[in-house]
């Protein structure tokens, strides 16, 4: 291409263009997490049993194998607070907030797990 | 040019920009428990009905492997463990001494860190029982005691499909290699139905197979000691790893199954030589070619320690491996360097070669 050949305006138009795909990729193929995570899926013995919204603030009694966990919701995060396992690892593992993340407690076969935005984890290793 | 061509060509230009984004394709993905643990399993690019006959697939393959080899319910393993404890022969099928004879292999390459004929001092602490123990640990004669015995998977006599040993002692416990064992049986499954993008997630013991797509799959590894502490930089993940076409990158803990006693943690993998848990490493991971031997290699690892881990490293020939202390100091083999993106501030990595 002979680049004398372009106007001015070709030239300016040409920028343009080259910022705006240069946005778009990186929009697209460079943002790892751009929606943010809406709510706590929680499953009982591999069953769903509850989805609790991030935005609603609260403690949550969920009845499982032994007994009841209490899973907690605030500031868009959640997290067990109590349960009737002997080890608490459910409780250590602490605040999950990004999608995919999740904690259990395996002992009454409870798991919680964020959803709702974009995943940037397709698995963790734990 | 005219101003028209340079709009047909921007909008060409914006049409490979977006066309194939991998957003418009979700990975299919379910979650079930088994072996005491949370199993992870993700799809890509195969019809709703595919996904599903692989994730049921992966779900009874788990379950029949856990069946068998199960350490404390009646199944065919402590079966095994009876009629040794009584002197007596027991004859198994040829896929069920596959994975017997890997296990004493990987005990011989692995210089006996690896040997899952201790079941005695597992079920000395506790461990083999559903609920994790609340201490306080085991009297130390009662330790030394199944050490003075010398149990070792090593002492196995294998003739045609039968098992014997000389060492009553022998206590069979493939908690350490069962899940890898599992997950190498359940992607090869999923193969034989034609899936070739999935990930199988057993509690940190992971196998991927091809891609997300146009990326590759994206694992994320939790931080041994935070593991849900929120920041921006990841909340409870310390690193990133993006696996290559057909890989195993397992994560060995402390913080897996322990229990706190007057203010000190005791965990679940337990040395052979001392009788108690190993002490060096909170977390050990390693990306391998297969999840059968990455399983005995992260245990190995971590038994171990500071001292012999790159003899384990060597006779296994594993490249890529990272190891943290209780300092949060991190080791990392060249390879290893690589392939992990830290997600979190960690001090300066120590780079080791094996």
């Amino acid at each position: 291409m002979n680049l004398g050949l372009l106007t001015t305006a070709d030239k300016i138009l040409s920028g343009f263009i080259m910022a705006g795909l240069i946005l778009a990729y990186v929009l697209l193929w460079g943002s790892e997490s751009s929606a943010s995570a809406e709510y706590a899926e929680i499953e009982v013995n591999g069953k769903h049993v509850r989805t609790l919204s991030l935005d609603r603030p609260g403690r949550y009694a969920i009845h499982g194998r032994l007994g009841e966990s209490l899973i907690e919701v605030k500031d868009h995060q959640a997290r067990f607070v109590a349960s009737p396992c002997q080890g608490k690892q459910c409780i250590h593992m602490g605040w999950q907030h990004r999608t995919g993340a999740f904690a259990a407690c395996l002992p009454n076969r409870v798991t919680l797990t964020i959803a709702g935005g974009t995943r940037q984890w397709d698995s963790i290793n734990f | 040019m005219p101003f028209w061509n340079s709009i047909l060509l921007s909008l060409v230009a914006l049409l490979l920009v977006t066309g194939c984004s991998d957003t418009d394709r979700e990975a299919a993905s379910t979650r079930f428990m088994v072996m005491g643990t949370l199993v992870d399993i993700a799809i890509w690019g195969e019809d709703k009905e595919t996904a599903e006959k692989g994730f049921h697939l992966v779900e009874q393959t788990m379950h029949e492997i856990n069946a068998t080899w199960h350490a404390w319910r009646p199944s065919l393993l402590t079966r095994i463990n009876q009629s040794l404890a009584n002197d007596r022969s027991i004859s198994v099928t040829s896929q069920q001494l596959s994975l017997i004879r890997r296990a004493k292999d990987l005990s011989v390459i692995t210089n006996g860190y690896f040997d899952p004929a201790t079941g005695a001092l597992s079920l000395l602490w506790g461990f083999q029982q559903d609920d994790l123990p609340t201490g306080p640990p085991p009297d130390e004669k009662a330790i030394k005691a199944i050490l003075s015995s010398y149990a070792s998977i090593r002492d196995l006599d294998i003739h045609g499909n039968t098992i014997s040993t000389l060492n009553k002692n022998i206590r069979l416990d493939f908690g350490a290699f069962a899940k890898g064992y599992a997950v190498d049986l359940a992607m090869e499954k999923l193969k034989q139905v034609g899936i070739r993008n999935a990930i199988i997630n057993a509690g940190g013991d992971l196998r991927a197979i091809g891609t997300h797509g146009h990326r590759p799959w994206r694992i994320g590894v939790r931080d041994p000691r935070n593991p849900g502490k929120g920041n921006l930089n990841g909340g409870g993940i310390l690193a990133a790893i993006e696996t290559r076409q057909d890989e195993s990158v397992f994560t060995s803990g402390d913080y897996e199954r322990y229990y706190i006693y007057q203010g000190k943690r005791y965990h679940h993998i337990l040395d052979p030589r001392t009788g108690y848990p190993s002490r060096d490493f909170t977390s050990v991971t390693v990306i391998y070619d297969n999840a059968t031997d990455a399983d005995a290699l992260a245990t190995a690892l971590m038994v171990a320690g500071k001292a012999h881990w790159r003899t384990v490293a060597n006779a296994m020939h594993a490249q890529s491996v990272m190891l943290i202390d209780h300092d949060n100091h991190v080791i990392l083999t060249p390879t290893m360097q690589k392939r992990v993106r830290f997600l979190k501030q960690v001090s300066k990595p120590e780079i080791i070669a094996p």
